[in-house]
């Protein structure tokens, strides 16, 4: 670690009660929060040294909600999206349907994989299912859902269910926009979550909006895939 | 001449309000527009209540259930929960929309009639806990047509993770949390979008609404406008008030409108906030504000956020070709009338039925809010408690975090940041604002007194703009409820109730098993409380709750869930049921009865549901605990086959999979059809002697031979050419519900008719006499009631009381003031008291059935001067039992003035 975050967690952690696993994720019994002593987890490791240099303050706490419109949402760090994503790719929309699976509407995005960092048995993702859209006679509209749009360059955690539907992770958090800086340089960027909760047990979640440079991130996500594997 | 004013007044409000939608306040809902451009016609999406039973939506919960489910939690708490949830959308009576447990469901039985669909589902992408799916038609077309005032929603489907145990998505189903979710989401399946007023509509980061106090203004007023009721509980719109103006940017002449900015009228003294958004044009209406003064503020949407699809997640209106007009973000907040500080804000009236006009406001541009998404912590009992309650006249501390109030990645507090408490329930130390810790921003608060809760806004200013947010915080009158235990009491040597202590109860606390009301009998010397649980399945452990009227429950600030107090059901046998019949026909309303078997059914409580939305339960009576009677409505396009029966009644559920069957109808199906109506009140309830209309569908013209029984009697009926058939019913018929048989000629049958029922009551109450009490003209004399005659007509707003025989019914239990209601001149009103005639204690005879019931005589009813001694029709009801007219005097209007020469 920093010696920069190593004094944050020092000074953060003194007099902290706190009861978590270590484990990448937070035990239901979670931080107890009061006026005189708050903990923090500092459990990010490594890949905490490096999204330290581009993230504002990110303190995380699994296991919180993240409220966002007809959706209530799981806050994932980018490390949990890289470990529970089946597929992760660089690609671009070409093109999309609407489908009806099921009751179910979804408009399926075709992708054109420019770049795979994860891939099930290496195969590329051919397209990505958003909830919503008007299909059968029906309009379903899923607020929350992302709008894709052809001919934009997308970093997308993908997930794929046992049905074998590929959706992107969490709605939107896993949907990060590619464009070029004036260097040239491919940066992706991602909303801040806007979402600052503490809930009874004192579980917090917040972060601001990530940009970072393709290659970072996709460092970043390769770092801690390889660590998962070790 | 004022009576003429008034008249001109109210026909001015009656044309303004017919050319206002009542759903001007747009963007509460999912809107579409009838065209492309100016003047908007915004077009709502909600429940076509024409196409369902008696404006009744059911939801259903999947037979897919949940699992696994955390420690001591249980399939029967979660859908107790569910039905709880639901229940709040229930209790809006300004709401024409009724919600209805429609039981478990097989998801892949394909539907006719709208309904909600609470499902199960890990399918969903991980990050992703719950989301809401609102299904419309495809084809918008119609939008532009005459006549179309709003586009139906066809279904919704509120999906839920199925393992509540996974990390990250853990669901204790007792907390307020999952409840707040829940009652969110049925508020999207409704068509409410979300607002930023702290209300249930808001997302979690705002939200300030509680299990004990679940809806917000906002709420109400959006849920009354898009399902406006009518009769007893209508006249939402003319009880509440109208502001409407402009939102411009670049001058209010030359300006150009702001598209989607949020309005929001805010009362300093209650806390009140109702809000809605601007038409791409920039004008705004806001409708369903209760009376009272109120500082008006537009603000922009915050910024989508990671997960959001748009600013705060609300889905832009469309027009007839699907383009969506999109939200101007980009101004500074201010109030009106252009100010950043909310001392120097105009305070606007609000008066019932009244339009204020011309509240337009001139925003300056700017790229982007420099503070939103605020969130605020308290620490009673040393808890961290979100919008938290804050007891008067204490000195509390307020923590909080806002994008934007903090600096040096989030080390500091932004240079010239201002909070203060909008208002005068509370205020901030001055000083006392500062950095914390870790983002966030710490202040101390001293609240003021007060009698009842009153939420208090804060007002946020940093770099030349302004955030406001709506109940940070509530100062409340009391601490909140604890419960400590809950044991058995012995109230005699045969009577165990149960007792639950703790501090701050009263017989108002609402005490809840898994959201599920149990009954208060009687407080103890010692503060605790004798209740009856509800019933609740064998062995089964539910978490007990205290609620009081305040909105503050003893689990808000419970700082370990293992200590929560629960109750562990006593070990009985098993409970189960049976139907009878097993089949029903598509297209007919028939008869079911339920029985039960270890079951305790109450009137009041039992709910059953059929799992389809195309059987509807038309009315229900509880005959015993183990014992129901229903009359059902199978839809012709019903789907042909076994669907399940769901009985609760509070935790006591029971399912029972293929246990009732839908057939197709046979041609020249038969059918009566329910209610069963009062010939002269037209209500579903018949006293005996009275007459009956019985609606049929498919019967013949030639009824020769055919027979009709009510209960144990034949009776005699006729029939019109519209197949109506008219009973006079036997005076010897009991108060109950009875059943009702109409059988054809031959044997077998030539057509075999489902039996209905129909609701036997008491003899309708009688209006024996009215008073009021007219101002004497000795000031100092004592006001005396008077009996009204032509001589002593009513005045209008004047109190009339009504002595009125045989209100109680058969149970002589007096109904209270809520259970009452008077119709005068064809339109229901409330009645402001019921009492019951004290005995003579001097008299041997026994106690009479005789009833006062108070109620304002309503203003307007007689407009023409010109008529005398003019009189209108009384009646006083409760529940399906009517008295006939009484004609009450009315005071003339007086005459107009003469013209002038």
């Amino acid at each position: 670690m920093s010696g920069w975050w190593r004094v944050a967690c020092f000074v953060v952690s003194q007099g902290v009660s706190k009861i978590y696993r270590e484990s990448g994720f937070c035990d239901s019994k979670a931080l107890f929060i009061n006026p005189i002593n708050w903990g923090l987890s500092c459990i990010l490791g490594v890949l905490a040294k490096l999204l330290m240099r581009m993230l504002a303050m990110f303190v995380c706490f699994a296991g919180v909600w993240m409220p966002a419109g007809a959706t209530t949402l799981q806050q994932l760090s980018l490390a949990e999206m890289a470990q529970k994503a089946t597929a992760i790719v660089r690609a671009k929309v070409t093109g999309s349907i609407e489908v009806l699976r099921g009751t179910d509407v979804f408009t399926v995005y075709q992708l054109e994989t420019l770049e795979t960092v994860k891939a099930p048995n290496g195969i590329k993702p051919p397209d990505v299912a958003v909830p919503g859209g008007i299909a059968a006679g029906m309009r379903q509209v899923v607020p929350g859902a992302p709008v894709l749009h052809t001919g934009q360059e997308y970093v997308l955690f993908l997930w794929t269910s046992r049905a074998g539907l590929t959706q992107l992770m969490g709605m939107s958090q896993g949907l990060f926009t590619v464009g070029r800086s004036a260097a040239g340089d491919v940066i992706a960027t991602r909303a801040a979550a806007g979402e600052q909760m503490l809930d009874g047990a004192g579980r917090a979640v917040r972060d601001e909006a990530l940009s970072m440079p393709w290659a970072e991130l996709k460092s970043k996500v390769t770092k801690t895939l390889t660590a998962g594997r070790q | 001449m004022r009576a003429a004013a008034r008249t001109r007044r109210a026909l001015l409000l009656l044309a303004t309000l017919s050319v206002i939608s009542p759903v001007a306040s747009a963007y509460y809902y999912y809107v579409f527009f009838a065209n492309a451009s100016s003047p908007y016609i915004p077009l709502p999406a909600h429940y076509d209540l024409r196409a369902v039973k008696d404006s009744t939506i059911q939801y259903f919960i999947s037979d897919a259930p949940p699992g696994p489910l955390l420690a001591g939690d249980s399939l029967t708490d979660i859908y107790s929960e569910i039905r709880q949830a639901a229940e709040v959308w229930n209790g809006v009576a300004s709401s024409g929309l009724r919600l209805h447990f429609g039981g478990t469901r097989n998801m892949a039985a394909p539907q006719t009639v709208p309904g909600i669909d609470v499902v199960f589902d890990d399918n969903m992408p991980p990050g992703i806990v719950a989301q809401t799916i609102i299904t419309f038609p495809a084809d918008l077309s119609f939008l532009s047509a005459k006549g179309t005032t709003f586009v139906p929603i066809l279904r919704a489907k509120l999906q839920l993770r199925r393992d509540l145990t996974a990390a990250g998505y853990q669901q204790a189903s007792y907390t307020d949390a999952f409840f707040t979710t829940l009652v969110h989401e049925f508020g999207h399946t409704l068509g409410l979008q979300h607002t930023l007023t702290s209300a249930v509509m808001s997302t979690a980061i705002t939200r300030a609404t509680t299990r004990g106090a679940p809806l917000a203004a906002d709420d109400i007023s959006a849920i009354s406008l898009l399902y406006t009721a009518r009769g007893l509980h209508g006249g939402f719109i003319a009880s509440t008030g109208i502001i409407g103006g402009r939102v411009t940017v670049g001058g209010t002449s030359g300006g150009t409108g702001v598209s989607l900015a949020s309005v929001v009228a805010l009362s300093p003294t209650t806390g009140v906030a109702v809000s809605g958004m601007t038409f791409p044009d920039g004008t705004y209406e806001l409708v369903g504000i209760p009376p009272g003064q109120y500082y008006l503020y537009v603000h922009p949407l915050p910024p989508a956020a990671t997960g959001e699809g748009s600013p705060a997640n609300i889905v832009a209106p469309v027009d007839p070709a699907d383009d969506n007009f999109a939200a101007n973000t980009q101004f500074v907040t201010q109030f009106f009338p252009g100010t950043q500080d909310w001392t120097q804000a105009t305070a606007i009236n609000v008066a019932a039925g009244a339009f204020v006009t011309n509240i337009n406001f001139a925003v300056v541009a700017r790229s982007g809010p420099a503070v939103y998404a605020m969130r605020t912590y308290g620490y009673p009992n040393g808890v961290a408690i979100p919008s938290p309650p804050l007891v008067t006249g204490t000195r509390d501390a307020l923590v909080f975090y806002a994008n934007g109030t903090t600096v040096n990645n989030q080390t500091a507090m932004a240079p010239g940041l201002g909070v203060s408490v909008i208002g005068n329930a509370a205020a901030i130390e001055p000083g006392s604002l500062k950095y914390y810790q870790q983002g966030f921003l710490q202040a101390v608060v001293d609240t003021a007194k007060v009698s009842a809760n009153t939420p208090a806004a804060l007002a946020v200013t940093l770099n030349g703009d302004l955030y406001v947010l709506p109940a940070a915080f509530t100062v409340v009158a009391n601490p909140a409820p604890t419960v400590t235990s809950v044991t058995s009491q012995a109230v005699n040597a045969l009577q165990v109730v149960t007792k639950v202590a703790g501090t701050n109860l009263t017989t108002a606390t609402r005490i809840l098993f898994e959201g599920s009301p149990a009954t208060v009998l009687f407080a103890n010397a010692d503060g605790s409380l004798a209740i009856a649980e509800p019933p609740g399945l064998s062995g089964s452990v539910a978490t007990v709750e205290a609620v009081n009227a305040d909105g503050q429950s003893s689990l808000q600030s419970l700082a370990d869930a293992a200590t929560r107090p629960q109750f562990t059901f006593p070990q009985l046998n098993a409970a189960s049921i049976v139907r009878t019949p097993a089949v029903v026909t598509a297209g007919t309303d028939t008869l079911m009865v339920i029985s039960g078997v270890n079951t305790h059914f109450a009137e009041g409580q039992t709910v059953v549901g059929f799992g389809s939305s195309d059987i509807s339960v038309r009315g229900s009576w509880v005959v015993s605990p183990t014992m129901v009677i229903l009359n059902l409505s199978v839809d012709p396009a019903a789907q042909v086959g076994i669907t399940y029966v769901t009985v609760a009644t509070g935790l006591e559920i029971i399912t029972l999979p293929d246990l009732f069957t839908v057939v197709a109808a046979p041609p020249n199906q038969i059918s009566m059809q329910v209610p069963i109506l009062n010939a002269v009140t037209g209500m579903a309830g018949i006293p005996a002697g009275g007459t009956a209309l019985i609606r049929t569908s498919g019967l013949p013209v030639d009824l020769t031979g055919w027979t009709l029984s009510v209960g144990p009697e034949n009776v005699a009926f006729t029939a019109d050419t519209n197949g109506v058939l008219t009973v006079n019913l036997p005076l010897d018929l009991g108060v109950a519900p009875q059943p009702v048989q109409l059988t054809a000629p031959g044997n077998p049958p030539l057509a075999v008719v489902p039996r209905v029922i129909l609701q036997i009551d008491p003899p309708s109450p009688v209006i024996l006499w009215t008073v009021d009490y007219p101002t004497p003209t000795d000031p100092t004399a004592p006001v005396e009631p008077v009996l009204t005659s032509p001589s002593t007509p009513v005045a209008p707003g004047g109190l009339v009381t009504a002595m009125v025989y045989g209100l109680t019914g058969a149970n002589k239990d007096l109904p209270g003031a809520g259970a009452v209601y008077v119709n005068i001149a064809g339109n229901a009103y409330p009645v402001t008291a019921v009492i019951a005639v004290p005995a003579d204690p001097n008299s041997t005879t026994p106690v009479q059935d005789l009833t006062y019931v108070n109620f304002v005589m309503p203003a307007g009813l007689v407009t023409d001067p010109t008529v005398t001694d003019p009189t209108v029709p009384v009646m006083v009801g409760t529940g399906t039992r009517l008295t006939a007219p009484f004609m009450v005097n009315v005071a003339a209007p007086p005459p107009a003035a003469p013209a002038a020469q």
